[in-house]
C-alpha cells in the first residue's frame, strides 16, 4: 500500500511515517497542500493521512476539490479538532475516517486497514485461499493451521495481492506501494519477495503471469 | 435601609408616594391660605356691613324712640317677632340708659363704657356710634357664633372636594407612573432574560430618550460580552489543537522508541512513559472540556436532531477501545433526540458517559446504550454497585467512585454541567435499573 501522509507537525509525521514504513508500505510524507497536490497527480496512492490545519489551507478544501476531480483514494483525516460539527463536515466532503489526536499508532493502522478494506470490496479481514487463512487486521496468516512469520516487506506485497483476489497486479505496481519517493529499490526486489512468499505459503500461493505480474487465485 | 423602609428601594413606590404626598401638601397648604385669606375678608365684609347698619340705623331709631319717651326699655318687636336676629342692637341716651332695642338685645348694655366704632365684647362683635347733636347712642352687635359659622361653612365648602381629589391624584399618579415606567420593565425584563446561553441582541427601538443612553450601553456590553464568550470558546477549541498535536507527536514517538527497544529494561520505562502521556492526554481532554463547559456550550441555537452525533461518539468508541462487540447500541427504528443542546456539548456529555461505563466495567463486559422515549439515553455496564452516598457525589468535580482504575473524577462533573447548561437531566442508579448490578447513568434532554 503507498501512503500519503500530509502532516505540518514534524515530530508527529515523523513517527506516523516511520511507523507506516515499518508495516512494509511506501510513504510519502508531505507538509503543505501545495507538495500533496503535487504528489497525487503524478503517484497512485491507496491511502492517504489528511491533517486540517496546514500553513497553505485547510484540509477540508483540499479534500473537497480532490473528489472534486474524482480522486477516490481512500482518505484518513488525522486532526485535533474533536467538534461533531467539524467530524460531520470531514465525512461530508469525502473522507472515509476521522481520527482525533493524539492517538494510538495501533489505531491508527487498524483505521487505515479497515478504510484499505472497504475499498477492496471486502471489508471482512479474514481472507482464506485454499490452504491459506489470512487475517489482514490482526496481521496473523496459517498455512495448513500452521501460523507462519512474515517480515514487514513481505506482508506489504501479500496485502497488494489478495486486496484484489484473481487480479493481475503488475511489478511496478507492487514496487510502488512499497516504496516512496527517492527510495532506491533493486530492479529484483520484487522477485525476491514473491520467492520468500512462495518459500513459506507454497510454491502454488501466488501465480506469475509472464509480461504482466503476479495474482493470487481465489 | 432598614427592613420596614425596604418598598422604598423601588423607584416606582418612590414616585408615588413622593408626588402624592408632595401634590397633598401643597393642596392642603394652598386650602389652609386660602380659608385664612378668607376669614380676614369675610371678617372685613362683615365688619363693614355692622358699621353700616349701626349708621343706618340710628336715625330711624331715634325717630321711633322720640314718639315712645316714656317706654324706655322696650324692645322691637313688630318686624323680627318669631325668629333669631342675625344682627341686634341697643339705643342708649346720653346718660347710658338703654332706650330703645331690638327684640333679642339684652336689657343690659353690651358694653358698660360703650367704646365707638368696632370692638369685640364678649361673644358678640360691636359697633357703636353716637348721634352729636341728639347724643344718643346705638350699639349693633352680632353673635360671634353667626360669623364663625359662615366661615367655617366657606372653608368647609373649600376643603371637602380635596377629600374625593386626593384619593383620585394617589389614582392618576399611580396609572401615570406605572405607565412610564413600563420601557423600564420591558428593558429589566430583556436584560433578565439575557445569559451565556442568549445574547441576542437587545431591541432597543422603543426606548424612550431618557431610557435610551442606558439600553444601549447595555446593549453594547451585552455585545461584548458575546465578544468575549465566543473568545473564550475559540480559544478552548484552538488551545486543543496547540495541546493535542504536541501530545501526539510525543505519544507517536514514544510507541515508535517502543517497537524499536525489543524486551529489554529501557523498553519497559519507554511502556511507562507512554502510560504516563496517554493520562496527561486524558487530563488535558477533561481540562479542555471543562473550559469549553465553563464558557457556556450546554445550549446551541436552534433544535436539531442528536441521533448522527450519537451514531458518530458510539462508532468511534467502539472502533478506538478495538472491540465492536462490547458496545450494544440499541436504538429504536426511525427515533430521533430533537433537542436545542448543542451538537458539540452532547457527543461530549454521550462521549464521558459511554467512555466512563466502559472504563469502569468490566474488561469483557458489555456497555448498553439506549435510546429510549422521552429523549432519554441510558448508558449502562455491569460493573459493581456503587454505594448510595458515593453515587450521590460523583457528580462534583474530582470525586471518583471505588475503583482501580484511573481517572480524573471529572467526566461526570463535565456530563451535570452541560445538562443543566441544555436545562436537561444527568440521573446516576447503581444498581442499574431493572439490575441487580451495574451502573447507569440516565441523561433525559430537553426539547
Amino acid at each position: 500500500m503507498r501512503v500519503l501522509l500530509i502532516e505540518d507537525d514534524h515530530v508527529l509525521g515523523a513517527a506516523v511515517r516511520e511507523h507506516i514504513a515499518s508495516l512494509g508500505y511506501g510513504v510519502d510524507w508531505m507538509t503543505n497542500l501545495d507538495d500533496a497536490g503535487e504528489a497525487l497527480a503524478t503517484t497512485t496512492y491507496e491511502l492517504v493521512l489528511l491533517d486540517l490545519n496546514l500553513p497553505d489551507g485547510h484540509g477540508f478544501e483540499f479534500l473537497r476539490s480532490l473528489r472534486k476531480s474524482e480522486n477516490a483514494v481512500p482518505v484518513i483525516i488525522l486532526t485535533a479538532q474533536d467538534q461533531i460539527a467539524s467530524r460531520i463536515e470531514g465525512l461530508n466532503s469525502g473522507a472515509d475516517d476521522y481520527l482525533v489526536k493524539p492517538f494510538d499508532l495501533s489505531e491508527l493502522t487498524a483505521r487505515a486497514a479497515a478504510v484499505a478494506r472497504r475499498y477492496g470490496g471486502n471489508p471482512n479481514p479474514m481472507l482464506r485461499f485454499g490452504t491459506l487463512e489470512i487475517d489482514l487486521a490482526r496481521r496473523f496468516i496459517c498455512v495448513e493451521g500452521e501460523s507462519v512469520d512474515l517480515s514487514a516487506r513481505e506482508w506489504a506485497v501479500l496485502e497488494r495481492l489478495v486486496r484484489h483476489p484473481n487480479a493481475i497486479v503488475g511489478k511496478s505496481e507492487i514496487e510502488d506501494s512499497l516504496y516512496e519517493f527517492g527510495a532506491e529499490i533493486d530492479s529484483n526486489a520484487v522477485e525476491v519477495y514473491i520467492s520468500r512468499l512462495r518459500k513459506k505459503l507454497g510454491r502454488d500461493s501466488i501465480k506469475t503471469i509472464r509480461g504482466a505480474g503476479y495474482k493470487v487465485s481465489a | 435601609m432598614p427592613q420596614q423602609f425596604k418598598f422604598l428601594s423601588s423607584i416606582t413606590a418612590r414616585l408615588i408616594i413622593t408626588l402624592t404626598l408632595g401634590t397633598t401638601l401643597i393642596w392642603c397648604g394652598a386650602a389652609a391660605y386660602s380659608t385664612y385669606v378668607s376669614y380676614h375678608e369675610l371678617n372685613e365684609a362683615f365688619d363693614h356691613a355692622l358699621e353700616e347698619a349701626g349708621r343706618r340705623l340710628l336715625p330711624l331709631a331715634e325717630d321711633d324712640v322720640l314718639g315712645h319717651e316714656e317706654d324706655d326699655g322696650r324692645a322691637v318687636q313688630r318686624s323680627t317677632e318669631g325668629r333669631n336676629e342675625y344682627l341686634s342692637y341697643q339705643l342708649r341716651d346720653a346718660a347710658g340708659r338703654v332706650v330703645f332695642r331690638s327684640h333679642d338685645a339684652p336689657a343690659a348694655p353690651y358694653d358698660k363704657t360703650p367704646t365707638a366704632g368696632l370692638s369685640t365684647v364678649g361673644d358678640y362683635r360691636l359697633f357703636t356710634y353716637t348721634d352729636n347733636e341728639s347724643h344718643m347712642t346705638i350699639t349693633v352687635a352680632e353673635a360671634n357664633r353667626e360669623r364663625s359659622n359662615a366661615i367655617f361653612d366657606g372653608a368647609k365648602a373649600m376643603l371637602w372636594p380635596l377629600v374625593g381629589l386626593i384619593p383620585l391624584n394617589i389614582l392618576v399618579i399611580w396609572l401615570t407612573v406605572r405607565g412610564t415606567m413600563r420601557p423600564v420593565q420591558r428593558l429589566s425584563n430583556a436584560i433578565a432574560q439575557r445569559s451565556g446561553q442568549n445574547l441576542a441582541p437587545l431591541d432597543i427601538s422603543d426606548q424612550p430618550n431618557e431610557l435610551r443612553p442606558i439600553a444601549q450601553a447595555v446593549a453594547r456590553l451585552v455585545e461584548r460580552l458575546g465578544s468575549a464568550l465566543d473568545a473564550e470558546r475559540h480559544f478552548a477549541a484552538n488551545s486543543a489543537h496547540e495541546l493535542r498535536t504536541p501530545i501526539a507527536g510525543a505519544l507517536a514517538q514514544t510507541q515508535r522508541l517502543i517497537a524499536q527497544l525489543g524486551e529489554t529494561a529501557d523498553r519497559v520505562r519507554a511502556r511507562e512513559l507512554e502510560a504516563s502521556l496517554k493520562r496527561l492526554s486524558a487530563l488535558a481532554e477533561k481540562l479542555m472540556q471543562i473550559s469549553r463547559v465553563d464558557a457556556g456550550v450546554g445550549l446551541g441555537n436552534q433544535q436539531v436532531d442528536l441521533i448522527p452525533a450519537l451514531d458518530l461518539v458510539v462508532g468511534d468508541v467502539a472502533k478506538r477501545i478495538g472491540k465492536p462487540e462490547r458496545i450494544s447500541y440499541l436504538k429504536p427504528e426511525s427515533s430521533k433526540l430533537i433537542s436545542r443542546m448543542d451538537m458539540d456539548a452532547f457527543a461530549m456529555a454521550v462521549r464521558n458517559l459511554i467512555d466512563n461505563a466502559v472504563h469502569h466495567g468490566p474488561s469483557d463486559g458489555v456497555v448498553e446504550v439506549k435510546i429510549e422515549k422521552g429523549n432519554v439515553i441510558r448508558v449502562i455496564n455491569d460493573g459493581p454497585v456503587i454505594e448510595a452516598d458515593l453515587l450521590l457525589g460523583l457528580k462534583r468535580r474530582f470525586v471518583r467512585g471505588q475503583t482501580r482504575n484511573s481517572g480524573s473524577g471529572l467526566g461526570l462533573a463535565i456530563v451535570d454541567t452541560i445538562m443543566n447548561q441544555s436545562m436537561g437531566k444527568l440521573e446516576l442508579f447503581s444498581p442499574a435499573v431493572g439490575k441487580a448490578r451495574g451502573f447507569e447513568a440516565r441523561l433525559t434532554l430537553q426539547s
